[in-house]
């Protein structure tokens, strides 16, 4: 288990039997108490299809009814049930090609961190741009890791800070609107693929605003959580 | 509150289909938008999963568990398109 | 079914207020089968109407203006939850329904956002149902229902319609919205009528 921000962890799983996934898709995990109560709820992989592990990447919801089990209670050893993987719209494999524009509000980089592995992994030669929203440098998940993506020529990654951004902060500050999609995402007449993931009304903005720019709604897929820190 | 979308339903639909359902293409009955599953608003926190067409609120697919069995109804979805798996 | 190490889930507490198969929570959850509607206060008003002499409606403002009454419930919900001691502040059925003499034997509660549900009018009488604009002393929250809703307490929750706007009386019963998919006709939590048949 691995701690990303105060809020979220990575919890990576030994499951027996996994049929491999597409990057972009999702578990579903069900908790099942003594008495016999169960709840369910979905979560996107966070790993490569290429990688050893799959992982999930969950942030605590206080009024949640999983995610504060699996980032309090769950202990390295336990088990799980999980149904998966699920999901074919919202999955990137390199056949689909690109040019790629990823835009992803707090928790929602989960699916583009396995898309981004996969990418590297499988030796893509596709462009990918990476829009990240965050609240805070010390909220924004992946942070060492999208150092070391953004070093490959072919992937660009963006961060805009919406409440909180260090003195020295080189990067973007306030919530994406299109003047940042169009600065950090690509032109409409490059015809892009676009995966946007967060909190619903963070991908509204986002599709809305590509559409304005004159993007194809038929090449911008999305995905939506119920999470926060956008 | 906020809808989900069809992308949540894609456990209980593979389920139920035993393979993806979320990129099935409809048209809705009451305004006549084209779309995939993923894209339905969804709301999942009653008693059971109701998906709407995003641009007029026609309800698209219901989906209900009861005594062990999951009940599917669509309302107002035609031009069910599945591509092949 | 493998149990979940730690996982407590939500606890069945004093069984004698707990109905059969719920499980105490002391959040409130949000149940919503579509988009929140926002209607105007000085667009709203609250009709009783079908088998009646003449269609009865009160404004926004004459609604506030008639006699509100305290309530303190337990409410059961048909995803599993159930909460104690609820309190809400609302107009009696009884005052409304004076109102509007009838013979019908059934209610049809109709909502903005087109939600529906029915009751049997007996249900809504003789003090137990409420048409509440209140919750824990604050005006109704519209995610909860608000301007007003439904409150009968003796029946599973989705009975008590959210941004409630009149009741139609008939003589013949007629299925709601959930009623139509499947769920219980009456529910009666205590008798676990979920669903059709149960």
């Amino acid at each position: 288990m691995t701690v990303e921000t105060p809020r979220v962890t990575t919890i990576a799983l030994a499951i027996r039997d996994w049929p491999g996934h597409r990057a972009g898709q999702h578990v579903d995990v069900r908790l099942t108490a003594p008495d016999g109560y169960q709840t369910e709820r979905s979560y996107s992989i966070a790993s490569a299809p290429e990688d050893a592990d799959v992982s999930l990447t969950v942030e605590r919801l206080d009024d949640g009814e999983v995610s504060p089990y699996l980032v309090d209670e769950l202990r390295p050893g336990d088990e799980i049930e999980l149904r998966g993987p699920v999901g074919g719209y919202f999955a990137w494999d390199n056949e689909l090609g690109g040019p790629l524009f990823l835009v992803a509000g707090g928790s929602g980089l989960v699916p583009f961190r396995s898309m981004l592995r996969h990418h590297r992994a499988s030796g893509s030669r596709v462009p990918v741009r990476l829009l990240c929203s965050a609240r805070s440098l010390e909220l924004l998940i992946y942070r060492e890791e999208l150092i070391k993506l953004a070093a490959d020529d072919l992937v660009d990654v963006s961060v805009t800070l919406t409440r909180e951004a260090p003195d020295d902060w080189r990067g973007y500050r306030g919530r994406i609107d299109p003047a940042l999609l169009s600065t950090t995402g690509w032109s409409a007449k490059e015809e892009p693929l676009t995966y946007i993931c967060g909190p619903t009304a963070f991908v509204e903005t986002a599709a809305a605003g590509l559409v304005a720019l004159g993007h194809d709604p038929g090449r911008i897929r999305t995905e939506r959580f119920g999470g926060t820190g956008v | 509150m906020h809808p989900l979308d069809g992308n949540a339903m894609a456990g209980v639909m593979h389920d139920l289909f035993a393979r993806d359902m979320t990129t099935m293409g409809y048209q809705c009955t009451g305004c006549g938008k084209t779309g995939a599953v993923a894209e339905m608003a969804v709301y999942a926190s009653g008693p059971g999963t109701v998906a709407r067409c995003r641009d007029c609120d026609t309800i698209l697919l219901m989906l209900s568990e009861r005594r062990g069995m999951y009940c599917l109804d669509a309302p107002g979805m035609t031009h069910a398109i599945l591509p092949l798996a | 079914m493998a149990v979940s190490r730690g996982f407590v889930g939500r606890r069945p507490a004093d069984s004698a207020r707990v109905p059969p198969g719920q499980y105490v929570t002391r959040d409130f959850p949000v149940l919503s089968a579509g988009p929140t509607p926002y209607t105007p206060l000085d667009t709203w008003d609250f009709t009783v109407r079908g088998l009646v002499n003449r269609p009865v409606s009160w404004s926004w403002q004459a609604f506030r203006a008639l006699p509100h009454e305290n309530i303190t419930v337990d409410i059961h919900c048909v995803t599993k939850w159930t909460k104690l001691d609820t309190t809400w502040s609302g107009v009696s059925l009884d005052t409304l329904l004076d109102a509007a003499p009838t013979q019908a034997s059934y209610a049809l509660a109709f909502c903005d956002g087109g939600y529906t549900t029915n009751v049997p009018l007996a249900d809504l009488r003789g003090g137990q149902a409420w048409v509440v604009d209140e919750y824990d002393g604050q005006p109704l929250d519209p995610e909860h229902g608000g301007p007003a809703r439904l409150l009968v307490p003796h029946l599973y929750f989705w009975k008590s319609a959210k941004w409630i706007r009149g009741l139609e009386l008939r003589p013949a019963d007629e299925p709601g919205f959930w009623e139509m998919f499947g769920y219980h006709n009456y529910g009666d939590p205590w008798k676990e009528q979920r669903y059709q048949g149960d």
